[in-house]
């Protein structure tokens, strides 16, 4: 990690009960939604978690934003452990993790007015003066790009690229250290993309806070982030500093998730690896590496019976994969 | 980047040109709505050849779906009407055919795969009924005996494992990639002329993606059915298409072979969209971002549509609609709607 960490989580997991009921509840399996990760996510810095629908990125998301408790594991912002904070700690929390989703069509209420969406989580504080509020207000939206004047709107009256600015500065309105971008561009038009992401990026600059970005799509992970985790049934299986990642992916599924991503170009030429299957239900997620059944790459029994350990492979690229044994082993242990 | 073995050679680099089988003339749908008049689609011309892959590309709003819909005369009722233009297909004008006659085509002769799997099966009725119901109603000849044979041989061709089984599931118990094929299978059971589609795997995964857009193109490799590709994606053009028309506000703005396209992109729109995608290949210091927003429906268009949000428009762009000029590549059906197109020595340089 290049600077300090300002979110770290450790060993998080959360694991959902699948009950019946007959005469009784009964719990009958358990879905491992997200099963011992570990990240950081450096100050000022964006950390993009990266997979396919199913893998565990929201649920993670949704234990950061403390939507939801862990099973185990801890989540710490700076000193803080996010699942011990009650009262005043917990809102002083809530004011520093924010959040930006997919859709800026449902997540903006539409019975308020911009003011009152992009103050709320100010007003929650009950700290500030009704003049402080307003100048914040008018400030975060200046940031943003909208003018003053649209205060006083309603969201029906913005367009896709304008709602996800207007989310962005309810974000940031109360000058959180961490924002968790989940898909933020993908429901927004093409031409929209690129002006919203280069306002993330550079808004990220001038507020220097942490992103935490959610996202299926590759290229703009590798545009956006600093650092790349990608996850499978609920596991991270490769993690490394962006430019490293894309420059040589280790993981099979990652090669697999490269190899499937669209060309930017007719005459590119891939690798063809097409993954055979679906990914496997996570009630009943296969033994050994969870990756296994649909692995080009598998080299034989230990991949269906251990669990690959997560470790370095080199310095800073940690991969969970047997076709990278520990004898080859990089400075810093293997961890579970 | 893993950028070794080369995949196999894709339909787009063979020649002669094959025979032109769907010709669109001028085609315009307007949207009659309360509010105002939406030229949806305002003038759009272009063809497809036997067993090529054309690619429809444009933002929301741009009227790629509405043109896809309105060449099967399936155009958003009852606001939506085809005011002018033809399409012709086998010799004939679809445009001037009997509702009757439009039924014999529609899944025939040129079917449809959507967006949505979910939407477009039916949750009451099992895969293999509707599968049987697509080859009943197109007549075409198979004896009841035989269809249930039928059925499962169509969908061991979209390659859905263990197909005598999965006849009689429903489309909740299979997941969307699965159902995505039981789509393709339905578009395909009356072997068509052509498929569009509309999107196919925008709800899909990207493994799962990338398997869907093989078994298309294996399906087009043995049936040499045309395929038209509407998408907001210029990965899937690159990927799947020979040619492709770029659609901006209910106009096709720039239109060529999809190599001359991306090596030359002449219109200031495409430039700009193909610069303001992140590439995957390569780090990108910065996007080019496209100021501005698309024009909102129903919005009075003078000149070109693009003169709002373009680096390079005057005031003539922004009252008379230019011309068709000659595309940068020099390829013979490479053109391009834009005044600077004038001077032949001029290309759209971003910043």
């Amino acid at each position: 990690m290049a600077t300090k960490p300002s979110l770290s989580v450790e060993r998080l997991s959360r694991h959902f009960p699948v009950t019946t009921r007959r005469w009784f509840k009964t719990t009958t399996a358990v879905v491992k939604a997200v099963d011992g990760i570990s990240f950081t996510v450096g100050e000022g810095e964006t950390l993009a978690l990266v997979g396919e629908s199913g893998c565990g990125k929201t649920t993670t998301a949704r234990l950061i934003l403390a939507l939801d408790r862990p099973t185990s594991g801890v989540i710490m912002l700076g000193d803080t452990n996010v699942h011990d904070v009650t009262g005043d700690d917990y809102r002083r929390y809530r004011e520093q993790v924010q959040a930006v989703f997919q859709d800026p069509w449902s997540s903006l209420n539409p019975r308020m007015r911009v003011r009152e969406i992009v103050s709320e989580p100010l007003v929650v504080n009950r700290k500030r003066s009704r003049r402080e509020i307003g100048e914040r207000v008018a400030e975060v939206l200046a940031a943003v790009g909208l003018n003053p004047s649209h205060a006083d709107r309603f969201p029906h009256e913005f367009s896709g690229g304008q709602r996800q600015r207007i989310a962005l500065a309810s974000a940031l309105s109360s000058d959180p250290k961490l924002i968790i971008l989940d898909e933020p561009v993908s429901s927004l038009d093409v031409s929209i993309r690129a002006q919203t992401m280069n306002l993330f990026r550079d808004l990220q600059q001038q507020f220097n806070v942490s992103y935490l970005l959610i996202v299926h799509d590759l290229a703009v992970a590798r545009y956006m982030s600093d650092e790349v985790a990608v996850m499978y049934l609920g596991k991270i299986v490769e993690q490394a500093r962006t430019e490293a990642l894309f420059h040589d992916p280790l993981h099979p599924y990652t090669k697999a998730l490269f190899a499937a991503a669209l060309p930017g170009h007719p005459d590119v030429q891939r690798e063809e690896i097409i993954l055979e299957g679906e990914v496997p239900s996570p009630i009943d997620p296969p033994a050994g590496c969870p990756f296994h059944p649909r692995c080009p790459l598998k080299i034989g029994e230990i991949c269906e019976t251990v669990v690959p350990q997560f470790r370095p492979e080199r310095e800073g690229h940690w991969v969970a994969c047997h076709l990278y044994p520990e004898e080859t082993s990089a400075p810093g242990a293997a961890e579970a | 980047m893993p950028t070794t073995a080369a995949v196999q050679p894709h339909s787009r680099d063979r020649d002669p040109p094959a025979e032109v089988i769907l010709d669109v003339k001028d085609l315009r749908t307007y949207l009659f709505t309360k509010r105002a008049l939406v030229k949806a689609v305002d003038g759009v011309s272009f063809y497809l050849r036997r067993g090529e892959t054309l690619g429809i590309v444009g933002e929301s709003g741009s009227g790629k779906s509405i043109t896809a819909l309105s060449l099967l005369r399936m155009e958003p009722k009852p606001a939506g009407r085809i005011v002018a233009g033809e399409v012709w297909f086998q010799g004939e004008d679809l445009l001037r055919k009997s509702p009757a006659e439009m039924r014999r085509i529609r899944g025939r002769r040129i079917s449809m795969i959507l967006q949505d799997p979910q939407t477009s099966l039916n949750p009451v009725f099992t895969i293999g009924n509707q599968l049987t119901e697509a080859f009943t109603t197109a007549r075409q000849g198979i004896s009841r005996a035989r269809l249930p044979q039928v059925v499962v041989e169509v969908l061991r061709k979209v390659n859905i494992a263990d197909p005598e089984r999965r006849v009689s599931t429903y489309p909740h118990q299979l997941s969307g990639g699965m159902k995505q094929r039981v789509v393709g299978a339905i578009a395909i059971s009356c072997s068509p002329d052509i498929v569009i589609a509309d999107e196919p795997t925008t709800s899909l995964d990207l493994t799962i993606q990338a398997q869907y857009l093989r078994l298309i193109r294996q399906l087009q490799e043995t049936s040499g059915v045309g395929i038209i590709f509407i998408t907001h994606d210029f990965g899937i053009v690159a990927k799947m298409c020979d040619r492709v028309a770029v659609m901006y506000a209910g106009k096709i703005v720039e239109h060529g072979p999809v190599r001359a396209i991306f090596n030359h992109p002449s219109h200031p729109y495409t430039q700009a969209l193909i610069h303001s995608v992140p590439k995957l290949e390569e780090r990108t210091e910065r996007l080019y971002s496209i100021p501005g927003q698309p024009p909102a429906p129903g919005e009075a268009l003078v000149g070109c549509r693009f003169a709002k949000r373009c680096e390079f428009a005057d005031d003539r762009c922004r009252q008379e609609y230019p011309p068709v000029f000659a595309g940068r590549s020099g390829h013979q059906e490479h053109t391009a709607d834009c005044w600077r197109l004038e001077d032949p020595t001029w290309r759209p340089s971003l910043r």
